[in-house]
């Protein structure tokens, strides 16, 4: 893996794909928290019903006619997305890779995966990125939206990419 | 890599990535060749797992303007990383050459050309220079195989003998 550096990723990024097509972006939340569910550890960005409404109701002006006017108040619903404190382009951070390899060459507790995500969000495995809240009266659900990684499963993963990365033109 | 490093490289590569290949014990002489087979499938799979093409229109206030693009989009953070491997290892097939005898695939490192000074072997150790000192010669840029192997004897042999896939 010494042979591997950042400028590899981004030669063979900008190679491969026009900068313009490598802007999706992913999300890196405010809060994340270690949870355990059934003995298996997941760092998750929660969603609660105070994420999903503002706090404050909005004020709508509803007006028909020059007479007749009223001021109606309503719950807005509000994008879980708003949560992220920053989305970046993880195509055009060619750092990613490295950073998760070299991770793998360390143990991987809740709090290494804590930290990997406050920097460049959670790894999100579309079969598992889905978190939930059942408070109240109604229940919310968010998919795909990088929230919820199982500590194992980023292990796993990690360990593929430094192998991967350390087999490296190697064979 | 030596044989033993490959061995432990491959022990952690899952078991579906080999599944058409067969174990790499099946493969003896061909290990290398093994291991590329599986390290192209396994990043196929990631990449059906983790990402997808899309295909977009460009518009200029809701008119489309005839351009189209291809980009790659990913599902999770996790697709983004396989597909930076992905990129990585199709630039670096265009710019890695690997020895030409079928089976060896070993990188031919392709090193500069250092002077006796850089060497150090320009002075004696009394400090007197030296008569007819010499550096390295870079390695050619048409170089075929791998050096300190028997690779080019073999190609030429195997290929007078008509071996397959030797031409």
């Amino acid at each position: 893996m010494s042979d591997l550096n950042p400028s590899h990723f981004e030669h063979a990024a900008k190679k491969s794909v026009k900068e313009e097509l490598r802007g999706a972006g992913w999300p890196v939340y405010k809060d994340y928290e270690v949870v355990t569910e059934d003995g298996d550890a997941f760092v998750v960005a929660p969603v609660s019903h105070a994420s999903f409404f503002e706090a404050e109701p909005r004020e709508v002006v509803v007006q028909e006619g020059v007479m007749k006017g009223s001021r109606q108040q309503r719950f807005a619903g509000r994008d879980p997305a708003k949560d992220a404190i920053t989305f970046y382009a993880p195509l055009r951070t060619p750092e990613l890779v490295l950073d998760l390899a070299e991770l793998a060459e360390r143990e991987t507790t809740p709090q290494v995966v804590l930290e990997w995500a406050q920097v460049y969000g959670l790894l999100g495995f579309p079969d598992e990125d889905s978190v939930g809240s059942d408070e109240g009266f109604m229940k919310l659900k968010v998919n795909g939206m990088g929230r919820r990684d199982r500590v194992q499963r980023f292990t796993e993963a990690a360990g593929e990419i430094r192998e991967r990365a350390s087999g490296y033109s190697k064979p | 890599m030596p044989l033993d490093e490959l061995l432990s490289f491959a022990m952690f590569l899952p078991r579906k990535a080999f599944v058409p290949f067969g174990p790499m014990e099946r493969h003896a002489g061909k290990e290398r060749s093994w291991l590329l087979h599986v390290i192209g499938r396994l990043i196929q799979m990631r990449l059906d797992e983790y990402c997808f093409p899309q295909f977009a229109v460009h518009t200029n206030g809701g008119i489309a303007t005839g351009k189209f693009s291809l980009a790659w989009l990913f599902k999770g953070l996790i697709g983004a990383i396989w597909l930076h491997m992905a990129w990585l290892l199709d630039a670096e097939g265009q710019r890695v050459k690997r020895c030409k005898l079928p089976g060896c695939l070993r990188v031919i490192h392709f090193e500069p050309g250092r002077s006796a000074d850089d060497l150090g072997s320009i002075k004696d150790a009394d400090g007197t220079f030296r008569k007819n000192a010499r550096g390295t010669y870079k390695t050619r840029s048409d170089r075929e195989f791998c050096k300190g192997r028997p690779c080019t004897q073999n190609y030429h042999y195997r290929k007078k003998a008509g071996w397959k896939g030797y031409f």
